[in-house]
């Protein structure tokens, strides 16, 4: 089971997000497949069967089952360059 | 890309992102993208040299030595500027990735600016030496090009034993732990073979494959006569989800995806209704996610020479070159028309395709592929003549 933490300018960014599309939740998952596989994240109303819900800082956020099953923490932070980054941690 | 063992069978094999890094500490961040903002996993045709003579190669490759390719600078300059603008992966092909002796240099390079680094090959040069160097590189995907078994793929690479050759390529990659799979591209020749396709993939363990459909590109092209017909689609996307479906029951969860016909979602989704209404609704769902085609969007290519294209099968039409100006400078100037209707193209596809106008899949499969289009119709925003979907299946009548 997966601890979930988000560091303050990702939420800040999330919130500003969930704002704009007018959506109360976020779901991270795995896109694309193959060689293509990618980490998303996207405005959802409801997770979808088998998600894990999380909340923080007042935001729901639905991970992937896959996601959290194999790992200890997820980890989503802002970086200034690059955007929101995921570390999986076993 | 449809996930058929994970929509039809409702399995997600475990992130390769964790497979690889068995010390957390040593885990690399992914970039966590907005579905809506992402951007392009780029395939880099690095060389156009290829030891094989595919009849159906889009790269038309020979075995010769080929001028006007990148150097290898000029890759590194390219991965630079591909991290600098967030594209998650790069993917380098060919020709024959292998043939360019700089494969390794430069994929560990893309790897150390944070990019995940698969390879597509022909598997044929993969020995236990080179299946090693791929494992150091830490490669996180090898795709094996096999379009048939020994005799139909044999004929279609042009030489006789490439068959054994590439399977002891992926072999050799099982071996030494680097994650392997099979590409297949169907056509009217090799769609016999698939039912062996899967016995194979058992046999050797092979833990996934993709199903290609043909995409045939630029007005004239002759692969168009290779293209199944609609039913024959249909009737191939049966035989893949029901092997699909046997292996996961037998305790082999293979990943199986199909490639380039983004219909194959609604098609999977129209078989679960029958079948689970409920597991056919959360399909729904996920298929929603998946926002269908997305040459020009999601995913680019750039061939040998620098010349950047929507995809890998746009290569008669360039939007600039990498050796005058930066990938993300040529990927987000839509001073370009085709560019730019690729980029927002549901109203040019509504107002030119007749079926995609009047489907209720539109959002979903996002008007499938536009360079089929322009094959047949000359029309680059017309139908996609490779929907194989009813005038009930996508709801005409109840829209027009």
């Amino acid at each position: 089971m997966s601890k979930l933490f988000i560091d303050g300018k990702a939420i800040q960014l999330i919130k500003k997000e969930l704002l704009k599309e007018n959506a109360n939740a976020m779901r991270i998952f795995t896109g694309g497949g193959g060689c293509c596989k990618r980490f998303e994240i996207t405005p959802v109303k409801k997770p979808l069967a088998g998600d894990v819900a999380f909340t923080q800082d007042g935001i729901d956020i639905f991970i992937e089952k896959e996601l959290v099953d194999n790992t200890s923490v997820i980890e989503i932070k802002l970086d200034e360059n690059k955007g929101l980054l995921i570390n999986l941690i076993e | 890309m449809i996930g058929i063992s994970k929509l039809y069978c409702g399995t997600v094999e475990p992130s390769d992102a964790l497979r690889y890094g068995r010390d957390s500490s040593k885990l690399p961040s992914h970039l966590l993208q907005f579905s809506k903002d992402k951007k392009p996993v780029v395939v880099w045709n690095m060389g156009r040299r290829c030891n094989l003579k595919c009849v159906h190669c889009y790269a038309q490759s020979k075995d010769i030595e080929y001028k006007n390719e990148l150097t290898t600078q000029q890759g590194k300059d390219l991965i630079d500027d591909l991290a600098q603008f967030g594209a998650p992966v790069i993917l380098f092909s060919g020709g024959e990735p292998i043939m360019r002796k700089d494969l390794p240099e430069l994929a560990q390079y893309a790897k150390s600016k944070g990019m995940r680094a698969v390879i597509s090959t022909n598997g044929t040069l993969i020995d236990k030496k080179m299946a090693k160097v791929l494992k150091d590189i830490g490669l996180s995907y090898v795709g094996v090009s096999l379009d048939g078994m020994r005799e139909t793929n044999d004929k279609f690479r042009g030489m006789k034993g490439a068959f054994d050759a590439a399977l002891n390529g992926m072999r050799n990659c099982l071996a030494e732990g680097v994650k392997v799979g099979l590409r297949f591209t169907i056509n009217k020749k090799n769609v016999k073979d698939i039912p062996a396709i899967f016995d194979l993939l058992e046999k050797e363990k092979i833990p996934r494959v993709c199903f290609y459909h043909l995409v045939y590109a630029g007005r004239g092209s002759k692969l168009v006569e290779q293209e199944l017909s609609h039913e024959e689609s249909r009737k191939t996307l049966d035989i893949i989800m029901d092997r699909t479906k046997a292996m996961h029951d037998k305790g082999f969860p293979i990943e199986v995806l199909t490639v380039d016909n983004h219909c194959d979602g609604p098609y999977v989704y129209f078989r679960l209704l029958k079948e689970d209404p409920k597991r056919a609704a959360e399909v729904f769902e996920l298929l929603q996610m998946n926002q269908g085609n997305s040459s020009g969007i999601g995913i680019g290519c750039v061939s040998w020479d620098g010349s950047v294209h929507a995809d890998q099968f746009w290569r008669h039409y360039s939007f600039g070159n990498v050796k005058e100006r930066k990938f993300s400078e040529i990927w987000t100037d839509t001073s370009n028309e085709l560019m730019a209707g690729l980029k927002s193209r549901k109203l040019l596809i509504k107002a030119n395709a007749d079926r995609c106008a009047h489907c209720k899949w539109f959002d979903i499969c996002n008007g499938n592929f536009r360079v089929r289009a322009e094959a047949i119709y000359g029309n680059v925003w017309a139908d996609d003549p490779a929907c194989y979907l009813t005038k009930e299946e996508i709801g005409y009548s109840e829209t027009k």
